[in-house]
């Protein structure tokens, strides 16, 4: 895994909060109490002097790790977050991908109609799917979530478009640059706290964080920080081969993605 | 202790009868000095859900620190014809990775 140069990463990532605050009316960040959306949340925390100036929002469907709602309610106490849940239903015969595809886009639209968000600021990164590799900094969605990613906007010289189409709304990506072992190396420097999930107990560790019926853990001894970012030097396996949606059917993350999910 | 388990004993029967919100929110109260330190997941078909309304077959187990089995609890909560997960009733416990 390439290492990259973390005070150029940063300060791009706060470029893009910062300018996605300027030219958004009313923001929003998805925060799944993952490593790579703390982060997010620590660098907006750095880009507006300690304080987060948008709401958090949290898509619930009710059935995530308890150690995860802990962090939740931890985090959201002492970074003094506005934190939005949103809790989906659970329907019935969905299930992996289908119920990604479904319960969660569902549960954010409601969300985005109810509060107006013109913007939604999304921890992904480039390194964790092929898909995700198609993303802009900044991306148009239509009215019913959906993604082109055939037809986007250039972005050259720092121009990110923040043109969409009527009642859309706009990805914002500030963490699309890093990977996994640079949000690790992130995470060691500015002592962010973290989901304890991702620390190994008797043998095991959760590498990438889903709900409890569609994530498992994998093989590991990984106890420390240091430790993970040792195992993730010499690792080779995928960061989501714990999730099992990712594996169901060939394009899956593509047509997830297409119809709205993060 | 005894009196303690007899409490998580009688909140987990509750439930099992009927996972309702104010049951659930029994069970949490009870489970704070149970002893109850990890938590897995039995879902209903071997392995992974194959649809969310195995969910409602589907339990926790829930384990002492010595991974005794204390009590086992349905992670669903009934409200009305409303269907949600209860998994936020388990907050404080660990997932238990010991195979």
């Amino acid at each position: 895994m390439i290492k990259q140069d973390l005070n150029i990463l940063e300060e791009k990532s706060i470029f893009i909060l910062r300018e996605a605050k300027a030219k958004f009316e009313n923001v929003a960040a998805l925060w799944s109490m993952g490593k790579d959306s703390t982060t997010m949340l620590a660098l907006a925390r750095k880009a507006f002097l300690g304080k987060i100036p948008f709401p958090v929002i949290h898509i619930d469907n009710s059935i995530d790790f308890p150690e995860t709602y802990k962090f939740r309610q931890d985090l959201a106490r002492k970074w003094k977050l506005n934190l939005i849940v949103a809790e989906s239903e659970i329907k019935p015969d969905l299930i992996g991908a289908a119920c990604c595809g479904k319960n969660k886009p569902e549960t954010l639209k409601k969300v985005l109609d109810e509060h107006g968000f013109d913007a939604l600021i999304v921890s992904i990164r480039r390194d964790e799917h092929g898909i995700r590799a198609k993303e802009r900094y900044m991306s148009p969605r239509d009215k019913d979530f959906k993604w082109n990613y055939k037809d986007q906007p250039a972005e050259l010289w720092d121009d990110y478009s923040s043109k969409m189409g009527t009642s859309g709304h706009i990805r914002v990506h500030p963490l699309l640059d890093w990977n996994e072992i640079d949000i690790w190396n992130y995470v060691r420097r500015e002592r962010i706290p973290v989901n304890p999930l991702y620390f190994s107990r008797n043998g095991y560790r959760y590498r990438s964080l889903g709900c409890t019926h569609c994530t498992v853990p994998l093989r590991s001894s990984a106890k420390s920080i240091d430790a993970i970012i040792k195992e993730l030097e010499t690792t080779k396996e995928e960061e989501r081969s714990g999730r099992s949606m990712d594996k169901e059917r060939e394009m899956v993350m593509q047509k997830l993605r297409s119809l709205g999910y993060m | 202790m005894d009196a303690k388990r007899k409490k998580v004993d009688e909140a987990s029967d509750a439930l099992n009868k009927e996972p309702s919100e104010n049951n659930w929110k029994r069970f949490s109260a009870a489970l704070g000095k149970s002893g109850i330190r990890y938590y897995r997941m039995a879902w209903a078909n071997e392995g992974k859900l194959n649809k969310m309304q195995d969910l409602t077959k589907s339990a926790a187990e829930l384990y002492d620190q010595r991974y005794k089995m204390i009590a086992k609890v349905p992670i669903f909560v009934r409200n009305g014809k409303r269907i949600r997960g209860a998994t936020k009733y388990l907050v404080g416990l660990q997932v238990l990775n010991k195979v």
